[in-house]
């Protein structure tokens, strides 16, 4: 089984600066580290290389320090990685992300599953993955948070789907990207042998004409503000009893009850 | 600029975040000169086409196939992609559900163009869409704007916009197409769906949430958490910290990491309010806050906030609450 992961480096937890109301910012005070979710992704592809055999490659785009990430899927136990760098990337929206991740993956070869997590802690849309499976005429599959039975060989996976109202269990055709939630499974810690290992590993870099793709953006970010801020509220103090009455009598007001 | 509202139903139902749309979508277009049709892909446009009646829907457009009956992302994207490269609709707006949101990226990707997804607000200015969503945990909020040339695919959540309720007048004309989709179409099949156990609603459609953390202690308090939001006619929701301890199960959990919610009530019993439980919550229309430390920062983002002890303002709260109706069971 061959398969792949998409990871991308974000800032763990940075500052925001700007009045309520009024235009916002990011201050790039935060340590860089993988997006959390794509972490959960790395471990399936792992997992699924130890199961099934094959390799499991890591690719992600961005700037240099997007490297460290490569670095900490070989770490954990990735096969191979991959760095798609250009400053023409740089600005990139969701779906000229995606085309460029497409080449990637299709330069990479005949994958059977790509991983990805459900979405990036900043902006949180969650459509790269799926858009890439588009192009690269891959079954889609968000929401995973179990891999089930996977036939190579017969060209299709089963896996269980997380929805608003329930559970649905999908069997699918390969190839396919899966978009695994966060309790998919426990991702590993890397051990210091993996550390030094990854340290030393060749991470491939890509371009733009490496890749033989020009993306080009069809969105921008026109405003970025803060939101405004809610009106202060009221606030009760007493005994548990009053605090009920009181809780009785807003609800009658706010029309609940 | 004519405007298309992807139709999200169940058994026939439309969901009220169909309607949400569709009105919107009917005064963006009323304002900028277009038109609204609705894009029924479930192949039930019969049955449900009069729902659509009163919302500004001048048509609908049904496309047919035995193979579109229930959801599956590929053949209804080929169909949609289809419909929309025929029809050439300006905006596409898609419900922001889970397969809502795997479907519009899907589309997007299809024809080539771009998307914004789950907005919380749209808006037309000099012709052009303009969305708005929450980005860094809800911290700030992105302004997405469409720069290409092909129609403006956009997911936008449940209840960014009031459901205007079912309608009464003249339904939609019907525009029946039949989906002319290939094996390549068919490639997953759903083996199965299992309910959430003892949910009435689901959180995202919720209009009353009662969420409990680590301030209710044990993870049997998520009885007493329960009762109220029965009471409430409402859904149970958590913070990530009693998720992460197994005290109830991930579909609950609400914020950055779990669900994003915004239901008239949500009440917050013993959760402190990190910020990244906020994001999930703080577009609420009316919060409530139960928490011992008045310094708890769920406050002040909280209309109403109660200072004291969750574990008996709760369970009297619900008595109260079931006398007022009369009910008479003893808390």
């Amino acid at each position: 089984m061959k398969s792949v992961v998409l990871i991308k480096q974000v800032q763990e937890a940075p500052s925001v600066q700007g009045e309520p109301g009024g235009p916002g910012k990011v201050v790039a005070d935060s340590q860089n580290v993988t997006n959390p979710y794509d972490l959960f992704a790395v471990e399936e592809g792992i997992r699924a290389r130890e199961k099934h055999g094959g390799e499991v490659t890591a690719i992600t785009l961005g700037g240099d320090t997007a490297v460290e990430s490569l670095r900490e899927a070989l770490a954990m136990g990735v096969n191979g990685a991959v760095h798609v760098k250009d400053a023409a990337f740089d600005e990139l929206d969701s779906s000229g992300a995606a085309r460029v991740l497409a080449a990637a993956i299709g330069k990479v070869g005949e994958v059977d599953v790509v991983f990805v997590g459900k979405a990036t802690i900043d902006t949180n849309m969650g459509v790269t993955g799926p858009m890439v499976a588009r192009h690269l005429g891959m079954t889609v599959l968000t929401e995973v948070f179990e891999v089930g039975e996977v036939d190579v060989a017969g060209r299709s996976i089963t896996v269980k789907r997380l929805l608003e109202d329930g559970l649905q269990e999908v069997k699918a055709k390969l190839p396919a990207l899966l978009a695994v939630t966060k309790d998919i499974n426990e991702p590993r810690y890397a051990s210091l042998l993996g550390i030094r290992k990854a340290a030393k590993a060749p991470v491939t870099v890509w371009s733009g004409g490496d890749l033989g793709v020009t993306a080009t953006s069809a969105t921008r970010v026109a405003a970025r503000t803060v939101p405004a801020a809610r009106p202060a509220g009221e606030q009760f103090q007493g005994e548990p009893e009053e605090l009920a009455e009181k809780l009785v009598a807003k609800l009658v007001e706010g029309k609940f009850i | 600029m004519d405007f298309w509202v992807v139709v999200a139903e169940e058994h026939g139902t439309v969901k009220p975040v169909t309607r949400e749309l569709c009105a919107r979508a009917a005064e963006l277009a009323g304002a900028a000169g277009g038109k609204v049709s609705a894009l029924v892909l479930s192949g039930r446009g019969e049955e449900i086409n009069q729902q659509l009646a009163g919302l500004g829907v001048a048509q609908s457009i049904c496309v047919n196939s035995p193979e579109l009956r229930r959801y599956r992302t590929r053949p209804w994207v080929d169909a949609a992609a289809a419909a929309v490269r025929a029809h050439s609709p300006k905006v596409v707006l898609v419900p922001a559900t889970t397969n809502g949101r795997e479907f519009a990226a899907s589309l997007a990707a299809a024809l080539d163009t771009g998307i914004a997804a789950d907005a919380t607000e749209i808006a037309v200015d000099g012709g052009k869409l303009l969305a708005k969503r929450p980005v860094y945990g809800g911290r700030l909020v992105d302004t997405i704007e469409f720069t290409g040339d092909g129609p403006c695919i956009c997911s936008v959540r449940p209840k960014a916009y009031s459901d205007p309720g079912a309608g009464a007048g003249d339904a939609p004309a019907v525009v029946a197409t039949e989906a002319a989709l290939g094996p390549d179409s068919l490639d997953a099949e759903i083996l199965g769906f299992a309910a959430n156990e003892g949910e009435s609603v689901n959180l995202v459609d919720a209009d009353v949430i009662v969420s409990g953390g680590r301030g209710i202690q044990d993870p049997k308090n998520f009885e007493m958490i329960q009762q109220l939001a029965t009471e409430l006619g409402g859904a149970v929701g958590a913070s990530r910290a009693v998720v992460d301890a197994g005290w109830i199960p991930y579909p609950h959990q609400v914020g950055q990491t779990g669900k994003t919610v915004r239901p008239k009530l949500y009440i917050a019993v013993g959760i402190s309010g990190a910020i990244q439980h906020l994001a999930g919550m703080k577009t609420s229309e009316t919060i409530v806050a139960i928490n011992k430390d008045a310094a708890a920062p769920i406050f002040k983002i909280a209309n109403w906030g109660f200072v004291g002890d969750a574990l008996q303002i709760v369970p009297l709260l619900t008595k109260k609450l079931r006398e007022r109706k009369g009910a008479g069971s003893p808390a």
